[in-house]
């Protein structure tokens, strides 16, 4: 007999009461699921209408200057950005089935309403750092007119509009790894790694060997 | 609307119409051919249909325009009436006309790609079928082209250039054709919704193939996401259950408070009412004692009113809750039943007939005996199954091959034939469906496999002695094989046997060869009914779900440890006379092998594909079921373990296991072999505890492939709860967590009596020593930083403690 016996039981109850109405919560988060579709485009709408705003304001001293449209996210320590229209959605890891016996970059599959996304972590790729562990809970579903694949991103930053002036050329002295190189197309005075999009999609590797 | 647009309009109808009206033309003139020339008469069944084909396709192609369409079946339609006339059919008439469609169909194949109609095969066969109207009506003698020999490729997708239209030089006024046309077929074809003949009376609808695709794969989707409903309904149910056992509680507790209303003026003593209440509590089969210590509080006992409306309200939703649920079951089951009969129904839709997957061969066949100088006839059994169109669709180069070869090469020459007092040369087609799997064989009545020359051949390329004396017929699928005596020219080209063996494997099929010298060859082919859905039995390993199709399973059976025996770096175990190889699913993804006890029956599955059986051992057998299957994405295809994925009850993906690679990549695994002295002791269970879900599979699986039995949970509060209901030897912790963090988990495990000494490992991103101190001070055993984090440094902390 526990000495705190009679003000547990009472405990248990509360935290039974906190079980179910998780429970419900969850139950309705799932059935929120299919009416967030339709306030994800809404969103969408209005993000875009905001964006166009700002692009109409000009101002920025360069009027005509081109505009890279970007997503930025943290992996590995360190952010990065692909250009948005490589991305066709970006969500949180729900649920992943790990493949055996295939190499380490190939996060597993997951179910992404219905359709089954191959998800990878590219760590490997685009850092020389040490991989340990990290969040990896981010999912960016990358593709031109459907989607291929989704990689991981340990957090989504933010959106980002930068001026196509403000990238910088990679070169030897870029404080980036050799292996970054490969997917950069560029680099911002704050060490911003531009990913190139197209080479992700087009990167063998991915084709998983037999 | 212009002429030109509407013809624009009805090309798409009129080209599927066409390719109906070229298949059945060939079928009435193969028929028509079988019998003899002379003595078709015009009440000829097949000529009536015939000429009624030929009419019909002259209406229709004049209304798009197609003149040159029109002219061929309007002459075609002349000289039938002019031969009856004349009582001058000949085989020569009938190769004309074979001709005839052989343009047809090139036109046919150019329409439909929307490419340029070349006119020279039309405008040579109008040439040459008004020469023959010329010959016919002056009594002369109708000469046919020679035939150019179809040289049907063997590979659908990828067909080769050739030349079809005849050179027409026996004919008066020769005339010579500079360009060649090219031949193509399109792969796609359009299937009748009805298997019935096309002669019969039931109206059809044509519809596009790709619709029917797309209509498939929306159903199968229903059917998942109903059987997802049922979970959810479960889920709810529990609540349910939930709700009404708190009610019931609640409830007892007002009971025991009217009785206390009562008593309370004689005696305060709590007693009676708390019996009563543990009375209540075992009857609502909540075995918790303590849940009725609740009641010792006073607070309670002050606010009766509260309480009454509390439950009065509690109750009125419980009731609501149990509609809704009732209603919701209800709808569910409906919507299943109407789910199901849809999916049944587009099941049906997307069968095609035996008859009609093989009737491009009729042609083939004729064709190529025809220049083989042979006399072959083909024979359908089973022509009105049913055959889903994705097989059809595998099937028709694999079909085609088998058929090729046992016209060149299975037949001997009639000569031959004649003087052996062999019967007819005859290949007969034949389908089966059995359950869920569709067999079908190709046979021959010819010469049968020459075992010897195989045998030579396949020393002298290097295959193993061992596995030509095993199975020498067999041989013949090892890729890289080939001998002048078996494979010609013809179908030497593109495809080997070893190409339709991994073509049916790939669609979880199996293709096995018998032979008897001197009385012919089958080729059996065995696969699932449909690509699509099919039966898969779930197995669990590593904590995760496979799939495994029920058609490579020959059953689930028990072995013993003391069975296996360890024959050249395999384990085997004998079977209904046999060795078989033994390994465990665990080896083959790379784990760590469980060796098994002598004495303890183990639950095992024997598979089997080539030939070749398998004992695979999972760690979990789960349950049957219907699955929908999709196929891996073009980037994993190589992925040569599995042949697809499947979506699961609960949403997850679960891998669908190929059985034939199983069996080849299970040679020289870790023994599963007991150490005669070894007793595998009980699993160690560690609790996982992050929010990350990757982080959490990573550590899930690097613990279970070291023979860990892992549960994870998804923030501290619910590793906490997993701790306390079902107890463990370790737990592995995040730190920045939801609800309750690795710090307060530490805590809570440190400060329970039961769970004090618990080794309670912290995983975290923070590396700050202050961080440290503060997760030594909560009471963690261990602290990894996730920077350092390796797989091998995290089972050597863990083997530290356990």
């Amino acid at each position: 007999m526990k000495p705190d016996k009679e003000g547990s039981g009472r405990l248990k109850h509360i935290s039974r009461w906190e079980q179910i109405s998780a429970r419900l919560d969850k139950l309705r988060s799932t059935a929120a699921d299919g009416k967030e579709a339709v306030q994800t485009q809404a969103k969408n709408d209005a993000v875009l209408a905001a964006r166009a705003e700002i692009l109409a304001q000009s101002n920025f001293s360069d009027d005509n200057e081109q505009m890279l449209d970007l997503l930025v996210f943290s992996l590995a320590n360190q952010l990065f950005a692909i250009e948005n229209k490589y991305v066709r959605e970006v969500s949180k890891l729900a649920n992943l089935t790990t493949v055996p016996n295939a190499p380490k970059f190939l996060t597993g599959l997951t179910n992404h309403r219905g359709e089954i996304i191959t998800v990878y972590d590219i760590r490997s790729f685009v850092s020389s750092a040490h991989i340990g562990l990290s969040q990896l809970t981010g999912v960016i579903i990358l593709g031109n007119d459907k989607n291929e694949f989704a990689i991981l991103a340990d957090a989504l930053d933010r959106q980002q509009f930068l001026p196509v002036s403000e990238v910088m050329p990679l070169n030897e002295s870029s404080a980036i790894s050799a292996e970054a190189k490969i997917y950069a197309r560029g680099i911002t005075r704050d060490s911003l790694v531009i990913l190139n999009g197209q080479s992700l999609l087009d990167e063998k590797r991915l084709y998983i060997a037999s | 609307m212009s002429r030109e647009e509407l013809i624009k309009q009805l090309m798409p109808t009129f080209v599927i119409e066409l390719e109906g009206h070229i298949q059945d033309l060939t079928d009435q003139l193969i028929n028509l051919e079988k019998q003899d020339a002379a003595s078709v008469s015009a009440d000829n069944e097949t000529l009536l249909l015939l000429q009624r084909t030929a009419h019909s396709l002259k209406g229709a192609s004049r209304s798009v325009n197609l003149t040159l369409v029109e002219g061929c079946c309007h002459k075609i339609e002349d000289i039938i009436a002019l031969a009856l006339s004349k009582k001058a059919f000949s085989p020569a008439i009938f190769q004309l006309f074979f001709n005839c469609v052989d343009a047809l169909e090139v036109t046919s194949a150019n329409l439909k790609n929307q490419v340029e109609v070349p006119q020279a095969p039309l405008v040579a066969a109008n040439l040459s079928l008004d020469a023959a109207v010329v010959a016919l009506s002056t009594g002369s003698a109708v000469v046919a082209p020679a035939i150019e020999k179809r040289a049907i490729p063997l590979v659908v997708q990828a067909r080769p250039e050739t030349q079809v239209a005849p050179i027409l030089t026996n004919v008066a006024g020769a005339i010579h054709l500079d360009e060649p046309a090219s031949r193509e077929e399109n792969a796609a074809p359009v299937v009748p919704l009805a298997l019935s003949p096309s002669s019969s009376l039931q109206s059809t609808v044509r519809v596009q193939a790709d619709q029917l695709d797309r209509l498939m794969v929306d159903a199968t989707e229903m059917l998942v996401e109903n059987s997802q409903l049922t979970g959810q309904l479960r889920a709810l149910e529990e609540i349910r259950v939930q709700l009404f056992n708190q009610l019931q509680i609640l409830s007892g507790r007002r009971r025991r408070k009217g009785n206390f209303a009562a008593s309370e003026r004689t005696s305060r003593a709590s007693r009676a009412g708390r019996d009563r209440f543990e009375r209540v509590e075992a009857f609502n089969g909540t075995s918790e004692k303590q849940a009725g210590q609740v009641n010792n509080g006073d607070a309670d006992v002050d606010e009766p009113e509260i309480e009454q409306i509390e439950a009065f309200k509690l109750d009125k939703i419980v009731r609501e809750l149990d509609q809704i649920i009732l209603a919701a079951a209800t709808a569910r089951r409906q919507s299943s039943q109407t789910i199901h009969s849809i999916n049944d129904g587009v099941q049906q839709l997307r069968l095609v007939s035996f008859e009609e997957a093989c009737q491009p061969l009729n042609r083939t066949v004729r064709d190529l005996a025809k220049s083989a100088g042979k006399n072959v006839n083909i024979e359908v059994i089973g022509g009105a199954v049913g055959i889903d169109r994705s097989i059809v669709d595998e099937l028709r180069a694999p079909l085609l091959h088998l058929v090729r070869n046992a016209v060149d090469h299975g037949i001997e020459p009639d000569a031959v034939r004649v003087k052996s007092g062999k019967p007819p040369a005859i290949i007969t087609l034949s389908a089966i469906i059995q359950g869920s799997t569709l067999t079908v064989s190709v046979s021959d009545n010819g010469a049968g496999l020459n075992a010897e020359a195989i045998r030579e051949k396949a020393l002298k390329v290097g295959i193993e002695k061992e596995r030509v004396e095993r199975d020498v017929h067999g041989v013949i699928f090892v890729p890289g094989f080939s001998t002048a005596q078996i494979i010609t020219e013809v179908s030497g080209r593109g495809l080997g046997l070893d190409v339709v063996k991994s073509s049916i494997e790939k669609i979880g099929g199996q293709i096995e060869v018998s032979t008897e010298t001197g009385k012919g060859t089958t080729f059996t082919l065995h696969m699932p009914t449909t690509l699509t859905t099919g039966r898969a039995l779930l197995v669990g390993e590593l904590g995760q779900t496979y799939a495994l199709m029920v058609s490579s399973v020959i059953k689930v059976m028990r072995v013993d440890g003391d069975d296996l025996k360890r024959v050249d770096g395999n384990d085997m175990i004998e079977i209904d006379g046999n060795m078989v190889r033994i390994v465990s699913l665990r080896a083959m993804f790379g784990g760590e092998t469980l060796p098994l006890n002598s004495g303890v029956k183990y639950q095992a599955i024997l598979i089997a594909a080539d030939k070749t059986q398998l004992v695979l051992l999972a760690d979990k057998l789960l349950n049957e079921k219907e699955i929908v299957l999709k196929p891996l994405n073009e980037r994993l295809r190589k992925l040569k373990l599995f042949i697809g994925t499947t979506i699961l009850d609960d949403g997850t993906v679960s891998l669908i296991l190929n059985a034939a690679e199983l069996i080849r990549a299970s040679s020289g695994n870790q023994s599963l072999a007991v150490a005669t002295k070894r007793v595998e002791p009980g699993k160690k269970r560690i609790i996982v505890a992050d929010d990350s879900i990757t982080t959490r599979s990573m550590e899930k699986n690097i613990l279970e492939a070291a023979g860990y039995e892992v549960t994870t949970a998804s923030d501290g509060a619910q590793g906490w709860r997993l701790l306390q209901e079902r107890g463990a030897d370790l737990v592995v912790s995040d730190v920045e967590m939801p609800n309750m963090d690795g710090f307060a988990f530490a805590a809570a495990v440190r400060s329970s009596t039961k769970f004090k000494t618990l080794p309670f490992i912290l995983v975290t991103a923070l590396a700050k020593d202050s961080d440290k101190a503060r997760g030594i001070e909560a009471g963690a055993s261990a602290y990894l930083v996730k920077s350092e984090f390796e797989q091998d440094n995290l089972l050597e902390i863990i083997k530290q403690f356990l």
